[in-house]
């Protein structure tokens, strides 16, 4: 902070407080979230705080020990603990691994059916309630659910959902975030350099 | 001409008619000759199409198509144009014109234009066009030379217009089926080895015959022998006007337009196609990514299967290869806690308490208690000392012997798993047994096997009940 000026002074003190609490519950700062009355992606008044005072959300969770980390890719916000040394528990982040296990089994519902995974990014498709249905009705699926620590798909789902990285659009409708769409475009990326390397 | 059916033989005209009413014997063969690649095809081949034909047909029909397809019939019509044993195979060898006539009855069967064939039909252009420069060609409108060669040059841009035409019809049903399968979502699509094959279909169909042809009809193309087909035509049009020949200066420029009106469908048609292609390579990679993240879950999965209670989760540290750069926020973990919470500290805590509630454990319990919370490792080491103790226990151990070399003989005969050290074991159990007491002697032993070599003092056990004086 520069000795002239008081950023704190300059930032909206109520949306530091929401972004503080996304955070502190493990969710990711998205640019666009799903709004239901408007059935539609809207920009996100936390992320454009951000944005806009980025240098001091940067300074702030430096002080708490916390790297400030922007998506490019994925458009969202998310903070990483600053290691103290480069244990080996800081070497992979479980949570990120186990929705990445999560999209995994989703995205074989699609594939397996010859859909475009790029439906479930999109509001007017995404995972239904014939997919939920789908994914508890096969054995090893709903097996691998349980072996993750989550009851059902629909507990899956709320475990991406609470952090950012689904939506939910009715009832039984979800939608993906762009983060979790990178995530997913990152395997297909390493499965295509990977085909190119065998050719 | 028909009805009577006693006559053995069928004129070219009648045999072609009917040869035309039962025509799938004829799409058969020919197709069978385009898959093999060849111009002859053997005659049981032929006949089993025969066969299976008459199966559905009435008697006297069956009569008929027996006459007609008959082979010295086919040949005297000139049908085939001959009949030879290839290897030990009879073979029929059917004339070309009438498989041009057939193969226009069904788009399926028009001859594939490759750049190959494309090149071919363009030589003969391209011949004329270098005799025309060099002068060797009458330039004398209505001489007999002039119209011979300007009819070959006519008959043959207007075969080739034919060709290309019938190919483009056959190209856009293809395009509409691959345009129809990128769009829907139809099951049969969801095998991924089906779709690699239908995709490696479309791939070829696209190199092979489509991409050649988009290129033969743009209008700036030359090859390496020569123009392409707009340039030649060109040339032929200005030649002809230099000529005065309107007439046929005319029918250039008409050649000129309608095959420039054959470039815009085969433009379609290719772009159905590498839509298709796009799409479905990119569903490729997605079906395989995901198949291939899923083998890692799975895997991971399957490492819970075991009998060992304790692994009812997923090991976060199976799914590593799945990793993503995606960083989670982790604001609501404490970081104080972690070392309490490490797995190496909370293993050397249980290891410990197993032990200590091991000591309190009844006698002869081959259960080990607490084995749910140590490795699997760390509970077998300490059955296998249990029992060791158990044996120590009950063993009958005579007085005033070398205990260990008698311990050894025992163990090593009876415990596949015995290993030399496992005497401190018996001897430090013997030691806190109330029952004996060790007595030194001034000899040495020595002990070998595989991987250990034990030199040890000889001790004998005396008896604490009997004797209770102390021995040095």
């Amino acid at each position: 902070m520069s000795m002239d000026r008081n950023t704190f002074l300059e930032v909206d003190e109520k949306l530091s407080q929401t972004i503080y609490r996304a955070f502190y519950t493990g969710s990711v700062i998205n640019r666009k979230e799903y709004m239901t009355s408007q059935a539609q992606f809207v920009e996100s008044k936390i992320y454009l705080e951000i944005r806009q005072h980025e240098n001091h959300y940067i300074q702030l969770y430096r002080h708490l020990g916390y790297e400030l980390i922007h998506d490019e890719e994925g458009e969202f916000f998310s903070i990483k603990l600053i290691a103290e040394s480069e244990s080996e528990d800081a070497v992979f982040d479980e949570t990120s691994l186990k929705i990445i296990a999560i999209l995994t089994l989703i995205s074989r519902i699609m594939t397996q059916r010859g859909q475009p995974l790029e439906f479930l990014g999109q509001p007017v498709q995404g995972i239904t309630g014939n997919d939920v249905a789908a994914l508890a009705d096969e054995e090893t699926t709903s097996a691998i659910f349980k072996a993750l620590k989550l009851k059902t798909p629909i507990d899956a789902l709320e475990f991406i959902k609470k952090r950012g990285f689904a939506f939910r659009i009715s009832q039984s409708r979800y939608v993906l975030s762009k983060g979790a769409m990178t995530m997913i475009d990152t395997l297909i990326e390493r499965e295509k350099e990977l085909s190119s390397s065998v050719n | 001409m028909a009805g009577s059916i006693t006559n053995k033989q069928f004129s070219t005209l009648e045999t072609l008619q009917r040869l035309l009413r039962y025509r799938e014997v004829m799409f058969k063969t020919i197709e069978f000759a385009d898959i093999n690649h060849a111009g002859a095809i053997p005659e049981t081949v032929f006949y089993s199409f025969v066969i299976a034909l008459k199966d559905q047909l009435s008697d006297e029909q069956a009569n008929e198509v027996s006459l007609v397809f008959d082979v010295d019939n086919l040949l005297q019509s000139r049908i085939i144009n001959d009949r030879r044993n290839v290897d030990g195979v009879t073979k029929l060898l059917f004339n070309t014109s009438v498989f041009e006539v057939f193969r226009l009855c069904r788009v399926s069967l028009y001859r594939p234009l490759t750049k190959v064939s494309l090149n071919a039909a363009m030589t003969p252009l391209w011949s004329l066009m270098r005799q025309v420069k060099r002068g060797k060609l009458s330039t004398t409108p209505g001489t007999d030379d002039y119209l011979e060669w300007v009819d070959d040059l006519v008959y043959r841009v207007s075969d080739l217009l034919g060709k290309i035409r019938a190919n483009i019809a056959k190209l856009q049903n293809v395009g509409v089926e691959f345009e129809k399968s990128a769009i829907a979502d139809p099951q049969g699509y969801s095998q991924l080895e089906v779709k690699r094959e239908s995709y490696n279909m479309a791939a070829k169909l696209y190199q092979r015959e489509i991409d050649p042809l988009k290129v033969f009809l743009d209008k700036h193309t030359r090859y390496e022998e020569g123009d392409g087909i707009f340039l030649t035509l060109g040339y032929f049009r200005s030649f002809f006007q230099t000529i005065n020949d309107t007439s046929r200066a005319y029918l250039m420029l008409s050649y000129e337009v309608q095959y420039l009106d054959l470039f815009s469908p085969i433009k379609q048609v290719a772009n159905q196609v590498s839509i298709y292609l796009q799409k479905t390579q990119q569903s490729l990679h997605e079906h395989s990514a995901i198949d291939r993240a899923y083998s890692v879950v799975l895997a991971a999965f399957e490492n819970t299967l075991g009998g060992d209670l304790r692994n009812k989760f997923i090991d976060m540290s199976d799914l590593k290869s799945l990793e993503v750069s995606v960083q989670c926020p982790a604001l609501g973990r404490i970081a104080p806690f972690r070392t309490e919470k490490s797995p190496s500290f909370l293993d050397v805590a249980f290891n410990e308490l197993a032990t200590r509630v091991q000591s309190y454990a009844p006698e002869n319990s081959e259960k080990v208690l607490l084995s749910e919370s140590i490795s699997k490792e760390a509970a077998k080491k300490l059955q296998y000392s249990q029992r060791l103790a158990r044996w120590v226990d009950n063993f009958d151990w005579p007085l005033n012997k070398d205990f260990l070399a008698l311990a050894h003989k025992e163990l090593s005969q009876e415990w596949p798993d015995f290993k030399l050290p496992d005497l401190f074991e018996v001897q430090s159990r013997l030691i806190n047994s109330p029952n004996y007491q060790l007595e030194l002697r001034n000899e040495y032993q020595k002990m070998v096997d595989d991987v250990y070599e034990l030199q040890y003092r000889v001790r004998h056990l005396v008896s604490l009940s009997n004797q209770q004086t102390e021995v040095k």
